[in-house]
């Protein structure tokens, strides 16, 4: 135990580890937030399509040789998420199928350009970086860390200041149109937050286990808690505690950092069944 | 609704700003082996493919032609003045866990001046790379990522006269190589390696 003590305090010199850390616990904390949202809206496999879209956007901005890749990824991010979370209800191929056929689309496409049109030699690695995550978080910049500092502080705001919107809109929409909500309005902006932090999030699992960070921890937090609060709130704390749990064993025991942390968050999630049997029993 | 019109608008400038961008690969600067790796993989389908710029799998037209086992050490032209307190530093990769070593190796390749005048130690895959028909050879410690679908590495030159390959390991095999951060030009490019250096153990 000391020397695992000891070795942590070495790998704490390095700064791309107390980057990692602050930005695995602000993206940790923002997508398990807005993860008890998309699984009471029924969206709970939206983060994994719209990773998938994000990939084929960076793929073509790979191709295009582009310097700085996030707007176009995030443009079409957004463009898809708007399209899927608004326009899905009206649309001809509904929910799960336009998803499907959207996402699947999307990682074939972005592959497919990749091998055709790739300058780099190495597209194994550039494809299994950008789906598993690898070590991706553990390079980022201090500009990069302040960005997840600012887009957590607004996220999070977001979310207390229009707390109730949030719940109302989550629950009932017909209820709340019928308050005179604006109910439009607000899932175009879950939408683009949610197409955001799944860009954001890319970093720290990649995009085939972007899913596990927004659906686990609030999954868990539904095994014990019932109020909307109280999940949310748990939620958030199990989701930070399996990010920092997750990237600390990546660096001492050398394993993925993403795939760690989906392995962490599964054992919550036994945890939490478990817990919640016990409880249910307690009070049957 | 305003305040989830300004919400938002805060939202998109924050992460339009954010170069926080998903799957970020390595940067492919002149120090980055994986750079190296990836023209040299395509040397090996035209030897006679103009070199590009960020990379050294060909030598420098204007620096003397060694033939192709001769050591490189005499090619080495330091420009950037090492940081004093650098100096004597060493940065030890042995001891680290291989998600630590892949971070490390990637932050010297991105950050390299922070870095240059330490010794670094570091074990990983001997590489050689560049024009093998027509140039200079070049030597590498590779180290791939957890996953090992990324590599990333550094160039070492081996300290005094050494002839390849009778001086120097298989290709493949594991080796530990210890040496100190420099930086080189060639061909109108900077480059990183670890200069005098000397493999420790195989």
């Amino acid at each position: 135990m000391y020397e695992i003590v000891q070795k942590l305090g070495q790998y704490w010199q390095y700064p791309f580890v107390r980057y990692a850390l602050i930005a695995g616990v602000l993206i940790a904390l923002c997508s398990s937030l807005l993860g008890v949202i998309l699984v009471l809206k029924r969206f709970s496999y939206i983060g994994d399509g719209l990773s998938h879209i994000a990939f084929g956007a960076m793929a073509v901005a790979a191709v295009m040789n582009l310097t700085n890749n996030m707007p176009l990824v995030l443009l079409v991010t957004i463009l898809c998420a708007v399209l899927l979370l608004r326009g899905g209800q009206n649309a001809k191929i509904k929910g799960d199928a336009a998803l499907a056929m959207i996402s699947v689309g999307s990682l074939a496409i972005g592959y497919l350009i990749m091998n055709l049109f790739s300058t780099s030699a190495n597209i194994s690695g550039d494809v299994c970086s950008t789906l598993f995550g690898s070590t991706s978080i553990l390079t980022l910049s201090a500009y990069d860390v302040w960005a997840c500092v600012i887009l957590s502080i607004i996220v999070v705001v977001a979310f207390i200041v229009l707390y109730h919107k949030i719940f109302a809109v989550t629950f009932d929409e017909t209820f709340a149109k019928a308050t005179g909500m604006k109910v439009e309005a607000y899932n175009l902006f879950l939408a683009v937050l949610t197409a955001v932090i799944i860009v954001l999030a890319m970093n720290l699992v990649g995009s085939l286990l972007i899913s596990a960070l927004v659906i686990f921890p609030a999954v868990s937090a539904m095994r014990v808690f019932r109020s909307f609060k109280a999940v949310m709130l748990c939620a958030a704390v199990i989701s930070v505690i399996c990010a920092v749990l997750g990237i600390l064993t990546s660096i001492l025991a050398g394993t993925p950092v993403g795939s760690t942390i989906v392995v962490v968050n599964i054992v919550m999630l036994i945890v939490f069944a478990v817990l919640g049997k016990v409880s249910e029993g307690a009070r049957a | 609704m305003r305040k989830v019109i300004y919400a938002l608008a805060l939202c998109l400038v924050a992460a339009a700003l954010s170069g926080c961008a998903g799957g970020q690969q390595p940067p492919k600067t002149a120090g980055s082996v994986q750079a190296i790796l990836d023209a040299a993989e395509k040397d090996t389908t035209s030897d006679t493919a103009s070199k590009p710029e960020t990379t050294t799998d060909a030598p420098a037209s204007d620096a003397p032609a060694p033939s192709s086992n001769t050591d490189t050490t005499g090619d080495v032209l330091p420009q950037t003045q090492p940081k004093p307190e650098n100096i004597g530093k060493t940065v030890d990769l042995t001891t680290m866990s291989s998600t630590m070593v892949y971070a490390e190796v990637f932050s010297m390749t991105r950050f390299p001046e922070d870095y240059l005048g330490k010794t670094i130690t570091m074990r990983g895959q001997f590489t050689v790379y560049g024009n093998t028909k027509s140039g200079t050879p070049y030597f590498a410690v590779v180290i791939a990522d957890a996953t090992a679908c990324c590599s990333q590495g550094i160039e070492f030159v081996l300290a005094g006269e050494h002839t390849y390959p009778d001086d120097y390991p298989k290709e493949g095999d594991e080796i530990t190589v210890t040496g100190q951060y420099q930086s080189y030009e060639e061909s109108g490019g900077v480059y990183y390696h670890l200069a005098d250096a000397e493999i420790v153990s195989e």
